[in-house]
C-alpha cells in the first residue's frame, strides 16, 4: 500500500503516470518539479522510511544505461545495467541501497520508452562482437516485485525481441512472473533469481518470497521455455551454513532441469566501506554487519580465510550438478575485483542523479 | 545500555491552541523559563509554547533541543492556519512547506499513519488575509520544519494545521476560545498520529555487555572502539562470553580490544536465535495514566 505519491511535473501526463497512479486510488498525490527535492534530501532516514515508503514518478534525465564492473560476467560479451527504479518493495538486510541511497521511497522513471532508445544505441555499438551485449536489470530494485504496479517487464522484453545482439537479464526474487509466462519464452531474456535458503531468507531477506516459491516460479519459467539463472550471492556465512546451503541446493537441483540453467553465480557478502558503515548504523543490532568481516582493501569483505572456504564449499555444492562453463564465482580478492571495487563504487554513485 | 523511550515535543505558537491537550492530558506547568512548558512525571511528553512567529518557534525548538540532548526526540507543530476555501476546522497535515521568500518548497517525508488530508503551507511574517492559491498560510510552520530537522531525522518532524480563517471567515473574528474549540476536535486524531510517529523512533534494541574497566587508561578513540565491538558482541549474543574473557583483569586497554575483537571475528552467527529486531513499538500512554 502506498500512501502518497510524488509525481514529477513533466510526467503529469504521462499516459504510464495515470496507470501507475490508479492502482492507488486512495494514496494523496502531490506534484513537485524534480525527484530530487523529494529522495536527495539530507538526513533522511532509510530504516525509518521503510515502514512507509511513498512513490514517486519521475522522468530519468542524462545516461540511464551504464556499464557493469567486468566481475559481473556471465559468459556474455559486453555488459550494462539500468535501472528503471530505485529501491525495492523487500528488505534485505545485505542491500547496498541502504547505503547508497538517502530515501526508502520507491523512485519510479517511467519514461521506458527513452531508457530502450538508448539500450537500441549502445546495441547498435556492439554490432560486431562475438558475443551479444548484456543489460542487466535488477541492480537497484527487484526486476519483477512490482510488476503489477509498474508493468516493466510486460514493457521491455517486447522491446528486446527487436534487438537480436542484446540479451536482458532480469534479477528478482519476486514470484510476480505472469507477464512473462502468458507469452512465448523469448531467446534473449534471461530471467535470473537470487536464492537463500529459508533460515538465511528469514533473518536477511524480509519480505522476499520463500526459497520453495522462487523454485516454483524458476520452474514454472523453465517449464515455458524461459532461459533462467540462480544467483547464491551473497551467499551468507553463518554456524550452519554447509547444512543450509546443501539442503537449498539440493533441492533446487531437484526441482529445475539443470542442464538448461543459462547460469549459475556465487558472491560473498560485500559492501564499499561508506555503505557498510551507513547500514551499521541503521542496524546496529544485526549479526551480519558483526561477525567475519574484512575492511582491508576498498570494500567491506568477509576475510579471504571465510570468503574462499565460504565459496568454495558452495561452489562444490553445485558442481555435480552443472556442466563446466556454467558456473561463475565473484571472489572480493582476485585482482579483477579489487580494481572493480572502486570503480563500481563510484558507477552506482555517479547512478543517482543530483 | 538502556533502552530510552522517545520523548514527543508538541510546539504551539498560543496557550489557546494547547489547552485542549494540556487538559486531556492533566499536564502541570513546569517552572521553565522563557518559554511556558506542560509535563506531567511518567508521560514522555511535553508541550511547549513559543509564541507567534518564526524567530519565537525556531528559538524555543533550539532551546529545548538544548535541555536534553542524550533523548531521541519526535516534534510535532499544531496550530491554526488560514486556507482560501478550505472549510474552518479541518485538521490538515503539511505536505510542503514554503518558503514565502523565494517560494521553494521543503517536503517532509511522510512516513507516519496520518488518517487526514494534506496540504502545502506556506509562512509568512505577518497575518494576512491574503492567501495563496493552493496552500495554507501560518507564521511559525517553515522555521518549525527547518529548526527541528537541525536535531532529528526529518521523519519524526510533523506539522498538523487547523483551519481557523479563509475568504469567508476572517482571521479577525479568532478569540482564544474559538481558537480552543477548533483544536478540542481533533484531539483525539491527533494522538493516534503521535502514537504512529513515535513508532519511528524507537530505538535499536541492543544491550550492551556490562563491562567495567575503571582505572585503565585509553584514548577517546579506544573508547569509540570499543563502544563499537560491544555493539558487534551484543548483535552476535556474545554478551555472556564477553564476561567470560575476564576482561576486567587486563591492565591494558589495547589487549581489552584485540581480545574482544578476536572473540567477534571468530564467532559464526548463529540462526538459532529469536530476531532482535521485533521491539515493541513504545507507546505515549504506555504506563501512564492520562484520567
Amino acid at each position: 500500500m502506498v500512501d502518497v505519491i510524488y509525481i514529477e511535473k513533466e510526467v503529469i501526463d504521462h499516459p504510464r503516470t495515470a496507470a501507475i497512479a490508479d492502482r492507488y486510488p486512495k494514496a494523496k498525490r502531490i506534484e513537485i518539479e524534480r525527484y530530487g527535492e523529494i529522495f536527495n534530501g539530507h538526513a533522511q532516514n532509510f530504516r525509518i522510511q521503510k515502514n512507509n515508503p511513498s512513490l514517486i514518478l519521475a522522468a530519468k534525465q542524462n545516461k540511464k544505461v551504464m556499464p557493469t564492473p567486468s566481475q559481473y560476467e556471465t559468459g556474455g560479451g559486453a555488459h550494462y545495467y539500468f535501472s528503471h527504479m530505485l529501491n525495492c518493495v523487500y528488505d534485505c538486510r545485505y542491500c547496498f541501497l541502504q547505503g547508497m541511497l538517502r530515501s526508502a521511497n520507491y523512485l519510479v522513471f517511467v519514461n521506458y520508452e527513452d531508457f530502450v532508445d538508448e539500450i537500441r544505441e549502445i546495441a547498435k555499438t556492439h554490432q560486431n562482437d562475438d558475443k551479444p551485449v548484456w543489460f542487466f536489470s535488477g541492480y537497484d530494485c527487484d526486476s519483477l516485485a512490482y510488476e503489477p504496479v509498474t508493468n516493466f517487464a510486460d514493457f521491455f522484453v517486447p522491446e528486446f525481441s527487436s534487438i537480436p545482439n542484446a540479451v536482458l537479464e532480469l534479477r528478482t526474487k519476486s514470484t510476480q512472473i505472469r507477464s512473462l509466462v502468458k507469452r512465448p519464452a523469448q531467446e534473449n531474456v534471461v530471467i535470473a533469481y537470487s536464492l537463500s535458503s529459508d533460515r538465511v531468507a528469514q533473518e536477511v531477506e524480509i519480505g522476499a518470497p520463500s526459497m520453495a516459491k522462487r523454485v516454483d516460479a524458476l520452474a514454472k519459467l523453465q517449464e515455458k521455455g524461459w532461459r533462467i539463472g540462480l544467483r547464491f550471492d551473497p551467499v551468507i556465512w553463518h554456524q550452519d551454513y554447509v547444512n543450509d546451503y546443501q539442503e537449498m541446493i539440493d533441492i533446487v537441483f531437484k526441482k529445475l532441469d539443470a542442464k538448461r540453467i543459462d547460469s549459475v553465480t556465487l558472491g560473498g557478502f560485500r559492501l564499499p566501506k561508506g555503505f557498510y558503515k551507513t547500514m551499521r548504523k541503521l542496524h546496529p543490532e544485526h549479526w551480519l554487519f558483526s561477525a567475519g568481516l574484512d575492511d582491508k582493501n576498498a570494500m567491506v569483505t568477509y576475510t579471504q580465510e571465510i570468503e574462499t572456504e565460504v565459496l568454495q564449499n558452495v561452489a562444490n555444492m553445485c558442481e555435480p550438478y552443472l556442466n563446466t562453463g556454467k558456473l561463475f564465482t565473484y571472489s572480493s580478492f582476485d585482482e579483477d575485483s579489487l580494481a572493480d571495487q572502486k570503480s563500481q563504487q563510484k558507477s552506482l554513485q555517479n547512478g543517482v542523479e543530483a | 545500555m538502556i533502552l530510552e523511550p522517545p520523548i514527543l515535543t508538541i510546539m504551539l505558537a498560543l496557550n489557546c491552541e494547547a489547552k485542549p491537550w494540556v487538559d486531556f492530558y492533566h499536564l502541570k506547568k513546569s517552572l521553565d523559563r522563557p518559554f511556558n512548558v506542560y509535563a506531567k512525571p511518567g508521560l514522555e511528553l511535553e508541550i511547549v509554547i513559543t509564541g507567534i512567529g518564526a524567530i519565537s518557534m525556531s528559538t524555543a525548538v533550539g532551546w529545548v533541543a538544548g535541555r536534553a540532548t542524550s533523548r531521541k526526540r519526535v516534534w510535532l507543530n499544531l496550530g491554526i492556519a488560514g486556507h482560501l476555501d478550505r472549510p474552518i476546522g479541518d485538521a490538515v497535515r503539511v505536505h510542503s512547506y514554503i518558503d514565502a521568500n523565494d517560494l521553494r518548497h521543503n517536503y517532509p517525508p511522510l512516513v507516519a499513519k496520518w488518517a487526514g488530508d494534506s496540504d502545502a503551507l506556506m509562512s509568512v511574517n505577518a497575518p494576512t488575509d491574503s492567501y495563496p492559491d493552493s496552500a495554507m498560510v501560518d507564521m511559525e510552520g517553515l522555521a518549525f520544519y527547518r529548526s527541528a530537522c537541525m536535531f532529528s531525522s526529518p521523519e519524526l518532524v510533523s506539522s498538523i494545521k487547523v483551519i481557523s480563517d479563509n475568504q469567508e471567515n476572517s482571521v479577525e473574528n479568532l478569540n482564544a476560545t474559538k481558537i480552543s474549540q477548533l483544536m478540542q476536535v481533533h484531539v483525539a486524531i491527533v494522538n493516534r498520529f503521535t502514537d504512529s510517529l513515535l513508532a519511528l523512533a524507537k530505538p535499536a534494541n541492543i544491550t550492551l555487555a556490562e563491562l567495567t574497566l575503571e582505572g585503565v587508561r585509553r584514548t577517546h578513540s579506544q573508547q569509540l572502539q570499543l563502544n563499537r565491538l560491544l555493539e558487534k558482541a551484543a548483535a552476535l549474543e556474545l554478551n555472556q562470553a564477553v564476561a567470560d574473557l575476564g576482561l576486567q583483569q587486563e591492565s591494558r586497554f589495547d589487549l581489552v580490544l584485540s581480545k574482544l575483537a578476536a572473540l567477534i571475528d571468530h564467532s559464526a552467527p548463529s540462526l538459532e536465535r529469536t530476531p532482535s529486531d521485533k521491539a515493541d513499538a513504545p507507546s505515549l500512554l504506555s504506563g501512564a495514566s492520562h484520567g
